[in-house]
């Protein structure tokens, strides 16, 4: 059984019908990239599994560790072990670095204090301090607004705060390289790789799929809300027919 | 009456107006700025917080269909008034949130704006029904009345003194639910971005209903403050609404310290001018209100415009 796994699923927003039809799996321990151009429906895919509204799932089902979490609310997908560093990061700005990340523990307080008295789950995410050693340059910026800092700066707190979450099973990504330097996108890939590593399961967004491929074990390609390719990253990269529904 | 002593005069009598501006437009800062909803009815829980307050600490001759059972009241005392009203005003937020907020946080400000100021006339109407549309006003005790002596100076009304005192507590009270602990973390970053907060887990919707019931319980020890120190009848409700609407508008929505210094401004121009132009003391709000914002559109502490 997959760790995730998309059947049918069809998405609107509002009369719009975005997803028609997505089916594609991932497996524990894999990198798994979603590949496509603007506007094939990657964010909505993600969106669709987070349960996040809009988009509206009108059928299909979306299983999570063998359980349907298709019609869940969003912080309750994320308590079943999904975490996701959304498009554009959306970092709370006018909060300290130090509080975003203090955010992700809220939930551990709320939810998992219990789960763990009652011994269903070991909800151990990352401390601050394992954080700061895995991204020192967060620990000189701790006080600092989150608003304030660069582009890659914030893309690594948006991907720290992920790792304070309890138990983080699978590990989405929207378009991390986005907007970055050449030299920022390999080190906020070489995160993810550690992470990956660490045993995080991972589906990576990208437009940028010279590096996204360069990480994953697998890949899909949606067009027009349909998977229209998959493959592993080494078939995709060799498959000239690909390129129609990547350009730009 | 010397120099000095009537400068502080006038200092404690516009801190201690400040203080009730102050702790009604905070929750209606907090309701719009972090809940995206304006909630006209805010100033029902004003109107709730005096009259509780005044059934709560004495006992009274009541007009309306009360009437019959005149006196009414518990007669339990000033400070037990100042104990439960804010106690059962929260608990009136907590349920206002739910079925009236709820409902109505996904729809236009106007929707909003007409709905809430409904049921304000509604609710304002059943005071008037319950116990007549005559005034009250509050007997306060020994403790809460007579003068305290500034030593070279003169006197202070120890009341104003202690309405201001209690104020500034209650606003590190409320600074540090905000700075120090997680539901006021999850109420700060929920104001940036509710969903990014829902997907960090957290279920957003009880910090809401959380401080909006904190904003309410403001409100109605505004309700108990401001009646003790003006008058209590049904139409006070909607009369607090201007300046704690201003001061929310002046000060920029969502903002505390915004709310606090807007409330300063309109305590101290009110007092002025009810000092020496007193039918011009509340155009005199508006007045300072369409300078402020002409000059600045976000209000003093806005971050930026609210949409619909």
């Amino acid at each position: 059984m997959s760790l995730l796994e998309l059947e049918d699923v069809h998405s609107y927003y509002g009369h719009s019908h975005i997803l028609r039809g997505v089916s594609m799996e991932v497996e524990e321990g894999e990198i798994v990239s979603l590949l496509g151009r603007n506007g094939a429906g990657k964010t909505t895919t993600l969106r669709s599994i987070a349960g996040a509204e809009p988009p509206e799932v009108r059928s299909g089902h979306i299983q999570f560790n063998g359980t349907d979490i298709t019609d869940l609310e969003t912080e309750d997908v994320i308590m079943s072990g999904i975490a996701i560093v959304p498009e554009e990061r959306r970092l709370f700005s006018n909060l300290t670095v130090e509080e975003n990340l203090e955010l992700s523990r809220i939930s551990q307080n709320t939810w998992n204090t219990i789960r763990r008295k009652i011994g269903l789950s070991d909800p151990s995410g990352k401390s601050l301090d394992e954080l700061y050693e895995l991204f020192p340059v967060l620990e000189e910026r701790k006080e600092q607004q989150a608003g304030t800092l660069s582009g890659g700066e914030q893309q690594m707190l948006s991907i720290a705060r992920t790792l304070r979450l309890p138990n983080v099973e699978l590990l989405m990504l929207d378009e991390p390289s986005e907007g970055l330097a050449p030299q920022i996108v390999e080190t906020v890939m070489n995160a993810i790789e550690t992470i990956a590593a660490e045993g995080t399961t991972v589906l990576l967004i990208e437009q940028n799929v010279q590096a996204a491929l360069e990480l994953a074990d697998r890949g899909y390609v949606l067009d027009m809300g349909s998977i229209v390719y998959e493959g592993t990253a080494e078939e995709l990269r060799n498959e000239d027919d690909l390129d129609q529904y990547l350009t730009v | 009456m010397s120099l000095l002593e009537s400068a502080v005069r006038f200092t404690y009598l516009s801190l201690s107006i400040a203080s009730v501006y102050i702790l009604v437009a905070v929750g209606f800062s907090i309701a719009f700025g972090t809940l995206k909803f304006v909630n006209m009815a805010h100033g029902a829980l004003y109107l709730f917080g005096a009259y509780i307050g005044l059934f709560v600490a004495f006992e009274y001759n009541v007009g309306g269909s009360l009437g019959a059972y005149s006196p009414v009241g518990l007669d339990l005392g000033f400070a037990a008034a100042l104990i439960l009203v804010p106690v059962v005003v929260f608990a009136i937020g907590l349920v206002m949130e739910r079925l009236i907020a709820n409902p109505f946080y996904e729809r236009s400000l106007l929707d909003q704006l007409l709905v809430t100021f409904g049921i304000l006339l509604i609710l304002q109407e059943f005071v008037a029904i319950l116990v007549g549309r005559g005034g009250f006003s509050y007997d306060r005790t020994g403790w809460a009345t007579g003068t305290i002596p500034l030593p070279g100076i003169g006197t202070a009304s120890r009341w104003r003194i202690y309405v201001i005192a209690f104020t500034i507590v209650l606003l590190a009270v409320l600074y540090a639910f905000y700075k120090y602990t997680d539901y006021g973390l999850a109420v700060r970053a929920g104001t940036e971005d509710a969903e990014m907060v829902q997907m960090l887990g957290i279920k957003i919707s009880r910090p809401f209903a959380l401080i909006f019931a904190i904003g309410a319980a403001y409100a109605g020890l505004g309700g108990i403050l401001g009646g003790s120190l003006f008058t209590v009848h049904p139409e006070i409700g909607i009369e607090i609404l201007i300046p704690a609407l201003l001061v929310v508008v002046v000060g920029g929505v969502g903002s505390l310290t915004g709310t606090i210094v807007a409330g300063l401004l309109l305590g101290v121009t009110f007092t002025a001018t009810t000092r020496v132009y007193p039918e011009m003391a509340t155009a005199s709000l508006f007045l300072l209100a369409i300078i402020i914002l002409s000059i600045k559109p976000t209000g003093l502490f806005g971050k930026e415009e609210v949409t619909a």
